[in-house]
């Protein structure tokens, strides 16, 4: 009878020791979110490929936009998971993305304007970018903290500085 | 006149025939032992035993006068029978809290005592399937010790991760007989009947000096029920319902989802024709949004005895599946979604397979069969716009002759060859057609009762047309020593190998649900690996039986996908491809403890297992394997009832695939937890001889535990279910 009822307390241990599993609301993945607000016409549609919200944890982005892609892949540089729907002037859209915790020196919104999806890339919108403040604004992210305003204004008839360096 | 002698002898011989009627029962409670083997030993003439423990043989020939009974929890025995005509045996089994007296057919080729295998093997016997209600096979398979599943990928102690279903590092055998896709080489464990099952034996380690590619990481040998002598309508009814989310942003509908199942068959024997046909129908509206799917599947076996040393069987399964295709979430806040790229995509696919298998006894000494197979898969994967988005058709067509050869009482000789070939057409993998043979070769030695050798070697030849053939030499070698009363040792060697699936070799594709681009690989090699285990296995009491086996798997030329950016081969998007990419070194320990109380009334499992699964090269742990897989069942029967619960705990998966989560995209790919989850069932069985039934109600996920078994797709909740089954007879 011993054997037993150690077989049953170690049953109720184990069950003892379980949580409740995966939950949508303690999980506080980091990252940031805001408004993307859209001040001109789009361009024609068939030049818009894609267009993604990038978070570079340095700053200055002095590199091909190949080499962008190849440090998303490797978790660099953080990239929206899913396209970015386009707005008619005057219209505000919402974003999310989540990014490993640090610092963010450079977050923009980039398009691509043909097939390559390693040359045709442009950059539409940079944050805390205006011809006042030329330089772009940091943002923090620490664990479990989800960060909101991080807005942008696209104006597809005045870009801001390219970055990305024709290979 | 000599001649007319001699023809009068064979008459006489054949016209002595007898009948031979019994009951089987457990020797201490005297309750009756459904679903026991009884076979008339070195014939093909064989049976199990009814819901009431009995059987019926007929028309044996009076020179074989001994029978073999076997059933899973009891020791096996033989028993001689008398001349006289028309007797009725009461076999009394003797209850073995540790099973060792299973006979088992998969570790080596031949019927033997579990006993006597050199290597770590399970047995699930139908009980068991019909207490969980199991409806797939691979829902079976969670329950055993040291197997982990990728939603319905199997990794037995580590060996394999997760690729989508292409390629699998363990054997599918129904029958004996390989089952696994020719065009992917995965396994579609819902497409086998499980209500014709009369038992599923896993072997852990490489398998392929038996079994051919596939074999790296175990053989799951999927074994058929014996058709009854007497006329058996048997049929079960089961629905069931999943508990709503747990929370409320999970919820994406207002009604309840349920599932649904029926199951009829019909089995007889009339003269020398044995026979069963059986249908189903399961439909499940699923837990999640667009992961509904109806399964439909037809089963029938035909035996001819031409005589008690000769038979022919026939068997054919044809199973439809339509489903709704649901690859991983939108996100975490909306885990019971689909991404939404992924919405309004069906699969609908085909599998039917037909064997035919000769078996002749030429004598005590030697016998032999023939086996031939036919596996059909077909499957087409639609979106609302486009029919199909992806297609494929393959053909697999496998022959195999073995012959078993007993020298005196010390040596037994296991020898066959193979013949096999597949044929592909599909849009994303190609036309393309393969052929291959094989030949193998096992001695097992017994120097005296306590210690058995066993040493074997397979030579394996594969060519997909185009590609350059590839051979595969293996070996093993095993030792079983009987140390004492209830006290025994294994060690094994073995090596094993996978050649690359036409999909692994030729898959090109942009329809991934994602990005990314798969593009073919032709330069692939066949993985490969080597296993070596040491157990022991003792018996503290005849309630009590420990378990504990350590092991270790050396692989090489790894396949899995590799994603990546390649401007040479795509400059639109990302790509992906199968690569020989690693080398891996997998050990660990596994252990388990049986009980038996109460004259088997009350009987408990536990077992734990420890996998340290590195990949050589960059010395990190493997994707999607856990650490820890611990379980714990356990059962009580009283009269005619039955409650029992199993309990499992799988450790968080170590790692995942990041650049998939990274460029698929699956939105909080990464976010899982360890498994807790909870099972039980109680059950009902009338033994009233005219309309035996028995009814069950089962709770899977009891503790209704959130937690995702594969990346981005969220497990079953709480579900629960009652059955209804029964015979007429």
């Amino acid at each position: 009878m011993i054997k037993f009822y150690s077989f049953i307390s170690i049953t109720a241990l184990l069950f003892l020791g379980c949580g409740e599993g995966l939950n949508p609301d303690t999980v506080v993945d980091p990252g940031f979110g805001g408004t993307i607000t859209f001040v001109s016409h789009p361009p024609p549609q068939d030049s818009i490929k894609d267009i993604r919200v990038v978070a570079v944890p340095y700053f200055p982005v002095d590199t091909t936009f190949s080499d962008i892609l190849f440090k998303v892949t490797q978790g660099i540089i953080s990239y929206s998971p899913s396209q970015i729907a386009i707005a008619d002037s005057g219209k505000t859209m919402q974003y999310q993305l989540f990014v490993k915790p640090q610092t963010y020196f450079y977050i923009a919104i980039v398009q691509q304007f043909g097939a390559d999806i390693y040359t045709q890339w442009r950059v539409v919108s940079i944050y805390g970018y205006s011809p006042h403040h030329p330089s772009p604004k940091s943002v923090k992210i620490e664990n479990n903290t989800f960060i909101n305003d991080v807005n942008f204004i696209v104006d597809f008839n005045h870009l801001p500085p390219q970055p990305f360096k024709v290979p | 006149m000599k001649s007319i002698g001699l023809i009068f002898l064979f008459y006489s011989l054949h016209a002595a025939q007898v009948d031979v009627r019994g009951i089987v029962i457990n020797a201490e409670t005297e309750e009756p032992i459904a679903g026991a083997s009884v076979l008339l030993t070195h014939t093909t003439i064989g049976t199990s035993t009814n819901s009431e423990g009995k059987f019926e043989l007929k028309n044996i020939p009076n020179d074989r006068k001994t029978l073999t009974i076997s059933a899973l929890g009891y020791s096996s025995v033989e028993v001689k029978f008398a001349e006289e005509p028309n007797q009725e045996l009461r076999i009394r089994l003797i209850p073995s809290p540790i099973q060792t007296q299973t006979i088992v057919v998969t570790a080596n080729k031949r019927g033997q005592s579990l006993e006597d295998v050199p290597i770590s093997m399970t047995v699930i016997g139908t009980q068991s399937l019909s207490q969980r209600n199991i409806t797939a096979v691979d829902d079976a398979l969670r329950y055993v010790s040291g197997v982990h599943f990728q939603q319905t990928q199997i990794n037995i102690r580590a060996s394999s991760g997760y690729s989508r279903g292409a390629g699998s590092r363990v054997a599918l055998l129904f029958d004996g007989i390989p089952m696994l896709a020719g065009d992917t080489g995965e396994i579609t464990f819902e497409s086998i009947p499980v209500f014709q099952i009369e038992k599923i034996e896993i072997v852990k380690g490489a398998g392929s000096t038996l079994y051919g590619s596939g074999a790296l990481g175990g053989v799951v040998n999927v074994i058929t029920k014996d058709i009854d002598e007497h006329p058996k309508y048997f049929w079960k009814i089961f629905t069931g319902v999943y508990s709503p989310p747990s929370y409320k942003k999970w919820n994406w509908s207002d009604k309840n989802r349920f599932t649904n199942g029926q199951y009829v068959g019909y089995s007889n024997k009339i003269d020398h024709v044995g026979f069963v046909v059986s249908l189903h129908r399961i439909f499940d509206e699923g837990y999640r949004e667009q992961d509904w799917w109806r399964r439909y599947s037809g089963f029938m076996k035909i035996k001819y005895d031409f005589s008690p040393f000769q038979s022919l069987t026939a068997t054919t399964n044809v199973f439809h599946q339509y489903h709704g295709d649901f690859l991983w979430w939108k996100d975490l806040q909306n885990a019971l979604r689909p991404a939404d790229n992924q919405r309004n995509i069906s699969v609908t696919s085909w599998r039917a397979n037909s064997s035919l298998m000769y078996k002749q006894f030429m004598n005590e000494q030697f016998y032999f069969d023939v086996k031939a197979t036919h596996v059909r898969g077909d499957w087409e994967r639609d979106s609302l716009s486009i029919k199909p988005l992806d297609a494929s058709r393959s053909d697999n067509g496998f022959i195999e002759a073995q012959g078993n050869l007993a020298v005196g009482d010390k040596n037994n000789f296991t020898f066959g060859i193979v013949l096999n070939g597949e044929q592909v057409h599909s849009n994303i993998f190609g036309i393309h057609s393969g052929i291959g043979w094989a030949s193998y070769l096992q001695h097992e030695y017994s120097f005296e009762k306590d210690l058995t050798l066993t040493y074997g070697l397979r030579y394996d030849v594969h060519r997909v047309i185009g590609l350059d053939s590839y051979q595969q030499l293996n070996p093993k070698f095993g030792a079983r020593y009987h140390v004492k009363q209830g006290t025994t040792l294994r060690a094994s060697i073995g090596s094993g190998f996978r050649a690359p699936s036409v999909a692994e070799y030729y898959s090109s594709t942009s329809n991934t649900g994602s990005s990314i681009l798969v593009i073919p690989n032709t330069a692939l090699k066949p993985e490969r690996g080597w296993s070596y285990e040491i157990g022991i296995s003792h018996a503290f009491s005849e309630h009590l039986l420990i378990d504990a086996a350590v092991f270790r798997n050396d692989y090489s030329n790894f396949i899995e996908v590799s994603a990546g950016l390649d401007s040479s081969v795509s400059k639109t998007s990302a790509v992906a491809k199968f690569q020989n990419i690693t080398q891996a070194l997998i050990q660990g320990f596994e252990t388990s403890v049986r009980m038996n109380f109460f004259n088997q009334r009350l009987s408990g499992e536990m077992h734990y297992n420890y996998n340290s699964a590195i990949d050589k090269n960059t010395k990190v742990f493997l994707r999607f394997r856990p650490k820890h897989i611990a379980g714990i069942s356990s059962s009580f029967m009283y009269q005619q009832f039955n409650i029992g619960a199993d309990f499992r705990y799988i450790s968080r998966i170590e790692q995942i695939d990041d650049v998939l989560v990274r460029l698929a995209p699956i939105n909080n790919g990464s976010e899982r937890v360890p498994v807790y989850l909870l099972d039980s069932f109680i059950s009902m069985t009338s033994f009233d001889q005219s309309f035996p039934i028995r009814i069950g109600v089962h709770i899977n996920n009891l503790l209704n535990y959130n937690y995702a078994e594969l990346i981005g797709n969220m497990s079953p909740p709480r579900q629960v279910m009652v059955s209804v089954e029964g015979l007429l007879q």
